[in-house]
């Protein structure tokens, strides 16, 4: 059985189209990362299988119910986006007020040091503080420890790491493997694949409302054409021109641009990278060279059509 | 229940608020106020008979106007924000990834709201019971009956104001819409019956006497109904205009709360 589960999902708002046809299936026991830009649908996607939001067609399934059916939330620890609480409450009436409606036992002081909301020094716990004086990374840090009261069996975590520090960024994902070690299947999203990469089984990723690539990182980053970029300075005079058509016409090259006085070189495969070198150095005298490995941030941008490296465009 | 869970959240958070702290201070002013005036009204007046009712007389009668201007807007000010309030800080999603539906939501808040409104009623008119035992003796029970009426009275405006937060989509719109509520019936409602329908009666007929109907019409503003069954039952009776008021006082309740529950259930949130 899948833990999530879309048939053609469609979400729009008035005239826009927030998801469109959506098929995704994230499996029992996988830590599924859903990557996206902002407003690339992904917290829509979300909002549909938590019934926040009704879908305009389509189906939508969480553990085998249909999703907006409350009752499966008992096996269901939700971390939404933003940083919405009680600022009224503290942070253990919260973790109390979620255990409460999911009928379960819960150890709060245990749960809130595992998110690192801990009793420091005597008379200064942050539990027993209402969390309108919460800092932004205290209030994401307790909207976790809700999601994790009871064991659930699907952890559905929308943006966890943003408005963390990358200390709370690390522990999310220890939590996450730790969950996922325990048997709950989790899903979460982000717009930073850096976040995701470590700990995802799968990733796959939205844009403007459909999933464009579903694979382990692994398999995302050999699918991206190029994967990594030469930049060759050279002294500037007359035959930079000359080199950039010489490495223009190399097998393995898929971009040649010019940056001042650098040739840069997308290149396709890693002896490309030598192969280019050599053709400038032929035409023009070399003061200097780098190379930059893709990153993921590239890599991601490369799925979703948003060319983030703006070194490769040149000044075209 | 699940909806009980979200009702003691409720009344918990709710009860923090100083706003309403502030609103509770003042009812326990005007409360013990009014029982002063009165019980030194009674006490320095040797005629006067001690019937056990005065306070209660002069809340229902001349003071009346103080409870059903005041008790709305403290109903109103407990219960407005409630469902929107959620809405707008994101704090709903929390919520709704819990198992509660979206009918224990509303019925949770619905109730809990009450039960913080029948407390700060409770602490005002105790201040004046107080008060007023040490001018003259008072029946309890017909202090009761009449702290009951009242709290129904309030729970109309909490009904109003949860129906009204589910059913809009931001904080600023509730507060105009129950702004506006209150308006319409305290100023317009509670005064337009009064004035055109006897205007009518009196150029159609020339009587200055209100016909049999009339108590019914203005009987259909909930305050208007409250003050009928206050003064029925310590006073004149019960007649048909007090069983057609207590109708009304239900009627008040139920639908308001039940329209916002009908538009929320099926809203984006």
């Amino acid at each position: 059985m899948s833990a999530v589960r879309t048939e053609d999902l469609t979400k729009r708002y008035g005239d826009v189209v927030a998801v469109d046809s959506l098929d995704m299936e994230v499996d029992d026991g996988e830590v599924y990362g859903f990557l996206g830009p902002n407003g690339a649908g992904k917290t829509t996607t979300i909002d549909v299988l938590l019934g926040y939001t009704y879908p305009t067609s389509g189906e939508a399934r969480v553990l085998g119910e249909p999703a907006g059916d409350h009752r499966v939330h008992e096996r269901v620890g939700v971390m939404p986006e933003g940083f919405g609480l009680y600022p009224r409450l503290t942070g253990r009436e919260h973790i109390e007020f979620v255990a409460e409606s999911k009928s379960v036992d819960v150890n709060t002081d245990a749960v809130l040091e595992r998110v690192g909301l801990g009793g420091a020094a005597e008379g200064d716990d942050p539990a027993d503080r209402r969390t309108g004086g919460y800092s932004k990374g205290m209030k994401k840090r307790l909207l976790l420890a809700t999601a994790l009261v009871g064991e659930p069996d699907l952890l559905v975590l929308d943006e966890p790491t943003s408005g963390l520090d990358p200390n709370g960024a690390r522990r999310i994902r220890e939590i996450v493997r730790e969950e996922n070690d325990r048997g709950a299947t989790v899903f979460f999203s982000s717009h930073i694949l850096g976040q995701v990469e470590a700990v995802c089984d799968r990733v796959g990723i939205m844009q403007e409302g459909e999933l464009v690539a579903v694979d382990t990182v692994e398999g995302l980053r050999e699918g991206v054409v190029s994967v990594s970029t030469l930049s060759v300075l050279t002294d500037g005079d007359g035959g930079t021109e000359a080199a950039m058509g010489a490495v223009g016409s190399l097998e393995g090259v898929s971009d040649v641009s010019r940056k001042g006085d650098s040739v840069v070189v997308s290149c396709l495969r890693g002896d490309t990278k030598l192969n280019a070198l050599d053709a400038v150095r032929q035409h023009a005298d070399v003061r200097d060279f780098t190379t930059q490995e893709r990153s993921l941030d590239e890599l991601f941008a490369a799925y979703t059509g948003e060319d983030g490296d703006a070194e490769t465009k040149g000044e075209a | 229940m699940s909806w009980s869970v979200i009702a003691r959240k409720e009344f918990r958070d709710a009860s923090r608020s100083r706003t309403l702290w502030i609103l509770t201070a003042l009812f326990v002013l005007i409360t013990a106020g009014a029982a002063y005036v009165v019980g030194f009204a009674l006490s320095s007046s040797p005629g006067a008979e001690a019937t056990g009712t005065t306070l209660v007389s002069a809340l229902t009668g001349r003071a009346s106007f103080l409870l059903t201007s005041f008790v709305p807007i403290l109903g109103l000010m407990a219960s407005y924000v409630s469902v929107v309030g959620e809405r707008d800080s994101g704090s709903m999603k929390l919520l709704l990834g819990l198992p509660q539906s979206r009918r224990d939501v509303v019925v949770g808040k619905f109730v809990g709201r009450s039960a913080v409104l029948a407390v700060a009623l409770l602490v005002g008119f105790f201040a004046g019971f107080v008060v007023m035992l040490s001018y003259e003796e008072l029946s309890v029970l017909n202090y009761a009956v009449f702290v009951l009426l009242t709290t129904a009275l309030g729970t109309v405006y909490v009904s109003v104001g949860v129906g009204v937060s589910a059913t809009v989509a931001s904080r600023s719109r509730a507060a105009a819409s129950v702004v506006g509520f209150y308006i319409f019936l305290k100023v317009l409602w509670d005064t337009f019956p009064s004035v055109v329908p006897r205007g009518i009666v009196y150029a159609t007929t020339g009587s200055l006497s209100p016909p049999d109907w009339y108590g019914f019409l203005t009987a259909l503003s909930p305050n208007v109904a409250y003050t009928n069954l206050a003064a029925g039952f310590l006073e004149r009776g019960i007649g048909s205009l007090e069983a057609f008021s207590a109708i009304v006082i239900a009627v008040w309740i139920a639908v308001p709360v039940a329209l916002g529950y009908l538009r929320f259930r099926r809203v984006d949130v």
